[in-house]
C-alpha cells in the first residue's frame, strides 16, 4: 500500500485550455463510463451477481471530473455506490466485473465486493458501506498524505443522506482544525433510500455550513460535465495551494427511477436505489434520458453530431463482448 | 516512581525508536497531560503530538487514515467510555484496513476510569466487550513491569490495538516484583510459582491477585500467579501445564463484562482433558454500581482457603461483589 502513485489522469491538468481535445476526451470518459454502468446493469438484470450494486447512472459528470483532476499522488475515498468511480479510474471493466464476481484473480482478488470496493492503484484507497464512516478516514488520510509531503489533495465523496451522520461533521471539523487539503464532495441526488430529503429532514444549507468553518464551498450541477470538470479541477488547485478542506455539493439524478400509476391514485415515482434498473437497456444507450437529467443527454449537443456517433461506436466496440 | 510515570517513560522510550510518529488526542500537551500520561510525547522532530477537538469518531477514523497510508500514530483518550462514540470506526474501518493490508500501526490507549465515584457514564472498566466486537488485540495494563514490556512490543507495530491503563492505579507506587517469566507477545505474565493452585488475574485484578497468592503463601500455599493482560488471542498452554500440575484453578477478574477470557481457558481447559477444580471469582455486574461508589472488588481471602483446603471434587461459581457503604 505505501508504494503506490496513481498516474491515471488521462489529461494533465494544465492543458485544460486545448478546449476541443478536452471536450472529446470528457466524452469519451463519459460515453465509456456510462455504457460501462450499462453492460454492469444488463449483467445485474441476468443475476450474474450475488453482491449487491449500487449503480450511478447519471453520476457520470462528477466521477470523471474528479478522476481526471486528480493528481497523481491524489487519494479518493467513496461510499456504497462507488462504480462511477472505481471505473472512472479504471479502464478495464473486465476487472471490474471479476471484482462482482469474486474472482481470486481481480485485482483485489474479489475480497471487497461492491459495497467496499477499493483500487489502490487508482488512489481509491478506502470505500465504506456505513454511511459517513469514510469520512474520518479521509482525514487521516489527508494527513498521511501530508506527513509524506506528497502533492496531494484527497478526495472524499458523500451523499445527502450520509452528511446527516454526525461523522461529517466531525470529519469537517478536524480536517478544518488540521488544516489538510480535503474535498469534501457531496453527491446530491435527493433520495436516501426510499426517502427524499423534504421527507426525512430539514433543509441543509452547505454554502452556510462552509461558511462557519471558514472554507470555500461549490455547488456544480451534475448534469454538466464540462462545468463539473472545470469546477473540480479549480478547486482541486485551490484546495492544494491554500492548504485547507473544501466543500462542493453536485446536484444530480440518479437515473433509473419511474413513475408508476395505479388505478385512482396520482402517478408516483419509484426512485432507483440499488439493483438492477429493469427499464433501462445498453441496447438503448448510451442516453438514457433525452433530458437536461442525463448528462450524457446535454453533453451529445455540445459536440458535432458526426464526433458524438465516432465516440459512440468506439466506446462500445470494446463492450459489446461483455453481453454476448 | 509511580505507576502513570512508569507507562510515561516507556511511551517515549518506545518513541525515541520511532522514527515517525503521529500522537493525537484531546489536551494531551497541556496541563496535567491526562494526568502525566503524554507528558513530553514529542522526545524528537519525528514525532508529533497534537491537541485535537472533540470528535472521538473522527479521532478513531483519522488513525486509520494514516495507517492505511502507512503512516504510524497514536490517539490517548481520556475515558475508555469516550471510545464508545467511535465505535464504527474500530470495528468496520478495522475491517476494511486490515481487509485492504494496511501497514501502519494504530493505537488507542484509553484511560480505564475505574475509581468508582465517576458516576453511572464511567462503567466501562473491560477491553474484552471491544475486543468481541472488533476482534483485535488489547492488553490491560495494570502492572509496571508487564506495562513496560507490552509497550516496547505493541505501542507501535503493524496493525491495531488498544493500551489500556487503569486510572485507579495511576498514583500507586510502581514496586511490584518483576515478573518470573515473561511472554509479552501471548499477553501472560508469570507473577510466582507454586504447587497449591493456578491463580489467574485478568483485566485489572493483578493487585487482588497478588495479595490473595500471598495469603495462600503464608498459609502454606504456596501457588502459581499467573496475570493475563491480553484479552484475544490468548496462548493458553503455559496456564493449562501449571493447571495440569497443581489441579486448582482460581480465576480472578474484576471486569464488569460478561464476556470474560477466563470462561475461555476453561473450555480449553476442558479440550485438554485437563481435570481440575476452579474457582472462578468474578465481579458481581448489577445495578447498584451505577451509584458513585468506591468500585472495590475485594476478594474474600479467608474464604479461598477454605476451598483450598476442602478435599472434594467440586466447581464452584461465586462473584464477589463491591462495598457499596
Ligand atoms: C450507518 C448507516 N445507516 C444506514 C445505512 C443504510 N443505507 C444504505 S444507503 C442509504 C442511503 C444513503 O443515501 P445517500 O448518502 O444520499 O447515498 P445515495 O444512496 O443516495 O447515493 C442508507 C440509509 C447505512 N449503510 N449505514
Ligand atoms: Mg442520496
Amino acid at each position: 500500500m505505501e508504494a503506490f502513485e496513481t498516474s491515471k489522469s488521462p489529461l494533465a491538468r494544465d492543458s485544460i485550455e486545448q478546449a476541443g481535445e478536452v471536450m472529446e476526451t470528457l466524452a469519451w470518459e463519459m460515453l465509456r463510463l456510462r455504457l460501462s454502468m450499462l453492460v454492469v446493469n444488463e449483467l445485474v438484470k441476468r443475476r450474474a451477481f450475488q453482491v449487491p450494486i449500487h449503480l450511478a447512472l447519471g453520476h457520470e459528470a462528477v466521477a470523471v471530473a474528479v478522476s481526471m483532476a486528480m493528481g497523481a499522488h491524489d487519494r479518493l475515498l467513496l461510499t456504497h455506490r462507488n462504480i462511477h468511480y472505481n471505473i472512472a479510474r479504471n479502464a478495464d471493466l473486465a476487472a471490474e466485473i471479476a471484482e462482482y464476481r469474486l474472482e481470486r484473480d481481480a485485482p483485489g482478488g474479489g475480497r471487497f465486493g461492491a459495497m467496499n470496493l477499493i483500487a489502490p492503484e487508482n488512489g481509491i484507497v478506502y470505500t465504506s458501506s456505513i454511511l459517513g464512516n469514510c469520512l474520518p478516514v479521509a482525514v487521516g488520510v489527508a494527513k498521511g498524505r501530508a506527513v509524506k509531503q506528497a502533492d496531494a489533495v484527497t478526495f472524499a465523496v458523500t451523499g445527502d443522506g450520509a452528511l446527516e451522520e454526525g461523522a461529517f461533521y466531525e470529519a469537517l471539523m478536524m480536517a478544518t482544525s488540521l488544516r489538510l487539503p480535503l474535498i469534501f464532495l457531496v453527491e446530491n441526488n435527493d433520495w436516501s433510500m426510499y426517502t427524499r430529503v423534504a421527507e426525512r429532514r430539514c433543509a441543509l444549507d452547505l454554502q452556510r455550513l462552509a461558511e462557519a468553518f471558514a472554507i470555500p464551498f461549490r455547488r456544480l450541477s451534475g448534469d454538466d460535465a464540462e462545468a463539473c470538470l472545470k469546477g473540480m479541477t479549480a478547486l482541486r488547485a485551490d484546495v492544494a495551494e491554500a492548504q485547507r478542506p473544501a466543500i462542493v455539493e453536485v446536484t444530480l439524478a440518479t437515473l433509473g427511477d419511474r413513475e408508476v400509476t395505479e388505478e385512482g391514485k396520482p402517478p408516483r415515482t419509484i426512485n432507483y436505489h440499488h439493483g438492477g434498473a429493469a427499464h433501462i437497456s445498453y441496447e438503448a444507450g448510451p442516453i438514457i434520458e433525452e433530458s437536461e437529467r442525463d448528462p450524457l443527454y446535454r453533453l451529445s449537443g455540445r459536440l458535432p453530431a458526426e464526433t458524438w456517433r465516432r465516440l459512440v461506436a468506439e466506446a462500445r466496440a470494446p463492450l459489446d463482448g461483455f453481453l454476448a | 516512581m509511580t505507576f502513570v510515570e512508569i507507562i510515561n517513560a516507556a511511551i517515549r522510550e518506545r518513541l525515541a525508536r520511532a522514527d515517525r510518529v503521529v500522537c493525537f488526542g484531546q489536551n494531551i500537551t497541556v496541563a496535567s497531560c491526562l494526568s502525566g500520561l503524554t507528558r513530553d510525547l514529542a522526545v524528537h522532530a519525528g514525532i508529533e503530538a497534537i491537541n485535537t477537538p472533540n470528535c472521538e469518531n473522527a479521532m478513531a477514523g483519522f488513525g486509520f487514515g494514516l495507517m492505511l497510508e502507512g503512516v504510524d500514530s497514536i490517539f490517548f483518550v481520556k475515558q475508555l467510555d469516550f471510545l464508545l462514540l467511535a465505535a464504527d470506526q474500530m470495528v468496520n474501518t478495522w475491517n476494511m484496513a486490515r481487509q485492504a493490508g494496511a501497514t501502519g500501526s494504530f493505537t488507542i490507549v484509553p484511560i480505564v476510569v475505574d475509581s468508582g465515584f465517576e458516576g453511572p457514564q464511567s462503567r466501562l472498566n473491560n477491553l474484552a466487550d471491544f475486543c468481541s466486537l472488533g476482534d483485535f488485540e488489547a492488553y490491560a495494563l495494570s502492572d509496571a513491569n508487564a506495562a513496560e514490556t507490552i509497550i516496547a512490543r505493541h505501542l507501535v507495530a503493524p496493525g491495531f490495538r488498544l493500551l489500556a491503563p487503569s486510572q485507579r492505579l495511576f498514583r500507586s507506587a510502581a514496586d511490584q516484583e518483576a515478573p518470573e517469566g515473561i511472554d509479552g507477545e501471548a499477553g501472560i505474565f508469570k507473577l510466582a510459582s507454586g504447587d497449591a493452585a493456578t491463580v489467574v488475574a485478568f483485566n485489572f485484578a493483578w493487585p487482588q491477585a497478588r495479595s490473595l497468592r500471598a495469603v495462600l503463601a503464608a498459609a502454606g500455599h504456596p501457588a502459581d500467579l499467573f496475570g493475563v493482560a491480553a484479552v484475544n488471542r490468548i496462548d493458553w498452554t503455559a496456564i493449562a501445564e501449571s493447571v495440569a500440575r497443581t489441579g486448582r484453578l482460581i480465576l480472578i477478574d474484576d471486569s464488569r463484562s460478561m464476556n470474560r477470557p477466563g470462561e475461555r481457558l476453561r473450555s480449553a481447559l476442558a479440550d485438554r482433558g485437563i481435570a481440575h477444580r476452579a474457582l472462578p471469582l468474578y465481579r458481581r455486574i448489577d445495578r447498584r454500581d451505577l451509584s458513585p461508589n468506591p468500585d472495590r472488588f475485594v476478594l474474600d481471602e479467608a474464604a479461598v482457603l477454605e476451598w483450598i483446603a476442602r478435599s472434594e471434587f467440586s466447581v464452584t461459581d461465586r462473584t464477589i461483589g463491591h462495598a457499596h457503604g
